[in-house]
């Protein structure tokens, strides 16, 4: 998966593990975990240098992460790579992110409110 | 993120670690390397309880199988993984941490402040941990103002959390045994975290000094400080990246300022929202199981809750229900079988033909045993059952009607079912007034493109000026409230705002098991997954045959990357429920699944399933 992988780019980091991830999981696992997301998500990534890269999360067709534009992405979100990280690592709440502008969301936002879940692979339960 | 980032270090064959962690069940190079690698917050190694005493085997249970809870290992790994950490710092360290080889830079300088300790980590010395104390950082900053700082955020007007104590309380309430038993030197890992940390501990010192066991003699506070001044000698060094966290704490703040300034206009805005409201129809014509496919399944992907099945036959069918209803109660105060208390309770249920309040109880009572036991949809199940009997009667109590539905939006919540349990809150709010409540949150707010948390925003700021007005009536917040309102701080991933929430109501009740497992899974969501090991802990002295804190024990485990200690939690979990092989322990499945697949256990993974007989992973060697 080290394909996923660019320099200059923390989030590559963190997609490359989501990649990896989702390779070794079962197929119904796979399908359990596309049935509950149902989207494909594009992040448009602006790195320190002001760089812009692109993935996908693909949680609708396939499951899986790719590099480069989507052909139809449901939710285009476009933020920086220290947003990216800030909320992977949960110090940033998405709608911060989202009020303040350092994210922007295209297409069918309420995907947004979901990046947090696709991210953690495993979460614990209340 | 954890996990993924756990995924990347031990789970290709290729990994000489991962080779290392089947050997053994606890493999301290795992963390070092995820020390050295990760760059997030993980690499925090709280000990927030002493390892020593809590992990001691069969102190709380010592008629369970000790193991899947003897943590000893597994603390004391963390422990010593930390332990350098202890040890002081020459007064060349800011030169030797500049000269640093690369190795350590590029990985570890990340702008954010949970590296410190990771970074003192790989510079420690062995030089005398006394000797390079310094003196004079003695009058560091001490906890206590930060903790009361926090809470700023919250609402200036009425609301206070009684969590706030001062800090001589803090000092003198802070249980002796856990400076005791550990060096005191320990301390200065902890001061990385984030102020309110103080009033966590105070909450375990709290539910400590309940405990009889303990009788130790107070520590000698200098120590306490000294470890704090050391921490501030760091501290210092690495004052850029503190100043820039700083910068953003301050703007978080700001932030929380903002929004709950918000709050009178809100009310005003509601007012008037609910006049519009008045011709719509109601909650109960909206989500009635009466109409069971309707609103629920609009685009979003929402289970319905199916109806609630009960197990035929029920062994205690000829109790009588009263005595069922009894004795359930009893197992859910005091701990014991929680699926002999879930037979009781749905045969106690099977008593009644018409509608009557005391039902609405025992489908809560029984939600509840299915959620500690780890079966969400027969929880969700039972809640919703429950739920149709409360929309029946309006003579229910308004406490066991917020305890059903809190219950019910965090069964949602776990499913990452927003909406329901959006509708589950706002229901709740319901039973308070129609003008607090606001409209129902529908499907086509959650679109809005110009603000899709708009509905957590507005059921949260109902919550929060709710509790306003009944801390300035009554001096205290209903708990169920409280819940709500930590329900939806996890909800929208604000994840410290939620943790203060459980650990205020652990302040009043040390001994809510549950609140200690929400705390731990709110640690864990948000990345610290070494800290929620000790809340699970916590829980399950409190009540060993907790299947749920069992389970999230494991996640915690699969996080921290000891996978085989995280499948042998996961087995054991499934060794509570009977194997009738219905499916209703797939969660548990596929968890242990995820986690052979980790162990480069393919094989084994392919039988994990509901209906395989757990002697196969015995006989694989799992101790459980």
């Amino acid at each position: 998966m080290s394909d996923l992988k660019e320099s200059g780019f923390k989030t590559s980091e963190v997609l490359s593990t989501l990649a990896t991830s989702f390779d070794k999981m079962s197929e119904n696992d796979k399908k359990a975990q596309i049935k509950k997301t149902n989207g494909i998500f594009q992040l448009n990534i602006k790195n320190a240098e002001g760089k812009e890269g692109i993935w996908v999360i693909d949680l609708k067709e396939q499951g899986k992460v790719t590099k480069g534009p989507a052909k139809k992405p449901d939710c285009t979100m476009t933020l920086s790579d220290d947003t990216f990280m800030s909320l992977a690592d949960g110090k940033l709440n998405g709608q911060k992110a989202f009020m303040t502008g350092a994210l922007k969301v295209k297409g069918n936002v309420m995907l947004a409110t979901k990046l947090d879940g696709v991210l953690k692979g495993a979460k614990a339960k209340l | 993120m954890q996990s993924l980032f756990g995924g990347a270090d031990c789970s290709t064959s290729s990994n000489p670690l991962k080779q290392a962690v089947q050997r053994q069940a606890v493999d301290q190079s795992l963390f070092k390397d995820r020390f050295a690698v990760v760059p997030s917050g993980s690499a925090r190694p709280l000990i927030s309880f002493p390892a020593t005493q809590l992990g001691q085997p069969g102190q709380v249970h010592k008629s369970q199988p000790g193991r899947p809870f003897d943590l000893q290992h597994l603390s004391d790994a963390l422990g010593r993984t930390s332990s350098p950490t202890h040890i002081g710092y020459p007064p060349d360290w800011e030169a030797k941490w500049n000269t640093a080889p690369p190795r350590l830079g590029s990985p570890l300088v990340h702008p954010l402040p949970h590296t410190s300790p990771s970074i003192e980590r790989h510079n420690v010395q062995t030089a005398d941990w006394a000797s390079s104390f310094n003196p004079n950082i003695i009058k560091g900053k001490g906890k206590a103002p930060a903790v009361e700082q926090s809470w700023h955020p919250q609402p200036p007007i009425g609301y206070q959390p009684r969590m706030v104590q001062p800090s001589q309380s803090f000092q003198s309430a802070y249980n002796p045994h856990m400076f005791q038993s550990l060096p005191p030197q320990v301390y200065d890992v902890k001061n990385d975290q984030r102020e309110m940390e103080a009033a966590f501990e105070r909450a375990l010192a709290d539910a400590r000094a309940n405990d009889q066991r303990e009788t130790q003699v107070a520590p000698p506070e200098e120590e306490f400080r000294e470890a704090k001044g050391d921490f501030e000698a760091v501290w210092e060094s690495l004052r850029p990246e503190a100043e820039r966290l700083n910068q953003l704490a301050q703007w978080e703040n700001d932030f929380s300022q903002f929004t709950h300034d918000e709050d009178d206009l809100f009310d005003v805005l509601n007012d008037s929202l609910n006049r519009a409201d008045v011709g719509q129809s109601t909650l109960d014509d909206q989500m009635s199981l009466r109409k069971p496919v309707e609103p629920i399944v609009e685009t979003d992907r929402m289970a319905q809750a199916k109806p609630y099945v009960f197990a035929d036959p029920n062994p205690y069918a000829r109790m009588p229900t009263r005595q069922a209803r009894k004795r359930a109660e009893e197992i859910l105060e005091t701990g014991g079988s929680l699926t002999e208390a879930i037979l009781l309770l749905e045969h106690a249920l099977q008593d009644y033909v018409d509608p009557d309040p005391a039902q609405v109880e025992l489908w809560t009572m029984l939600g509840l045993a299915h959620a500690m036991d780890e079966r969400e949809d027969k929880a969700m199940s039972a809640y919703e059952m429950g739920r149709k009997e409360l929309d029946k009667n309006t003579s229910v109590a308004r406490s066991i009607a917020g305890k059903l539905l809190t219950n019910l939006a965090i069964s949602y919540v776990n499913e990452e079912l927003d909406l329901p349990a959006l509708r589950a809150l706002h229901a709740h709010l319901l039973q308070f007034s129609q003008a607090i409540a606001g409209p129902t949150p529908t499907q086509k707010e959650l679109q809005d493109s110009q603000d899709p948390w708009a509905p957590y925003q507005r059921i949260l700021n109902s919550y929060l000026s709710l509790a306003q007005t009944q801390y300035a009536q009554h001096g205290e917040v209903d708990p169920d409230v409280q819940v709500g309102l930590g329900v939806m701080y996890y909800m929208m991933n604000d994840y410290e705002e939620a943790r203060l929430c459980w650990v205020e109501k652990l302040n009043r009740q040390p001994d809510d098991y549950l609140m200690w497992n929400r705390l731990g899974a709110t640690l864990a969501n948000s990345g610290k997954s070494e800290e929620a090991v000790n809340a699970y802990r916590r829980a399950l002295e409190l009540r060993p045959t907790f299947t749920r804190a069992i389970f999230n024990l494991g996640i915690a485990c699969v996080n921290i990357g000891v996978y085989r200690e995280a499948a042998e939690h996961f087995l054991y979990a499934l060794s509570t429920h009977p194997s009738d092989g219905k499916g209703d322990s797939t969660t548990i499945w596929t968890a242990l699944r995820q986690a052979l697949v980790n162990l480069d256990m393919g094989q084994l993974a392919d039988q994990a399933r509901p209906g395989t007989d757990l002697k196969v992973f015995k006989e694989a060697g799992f101790d459980f």
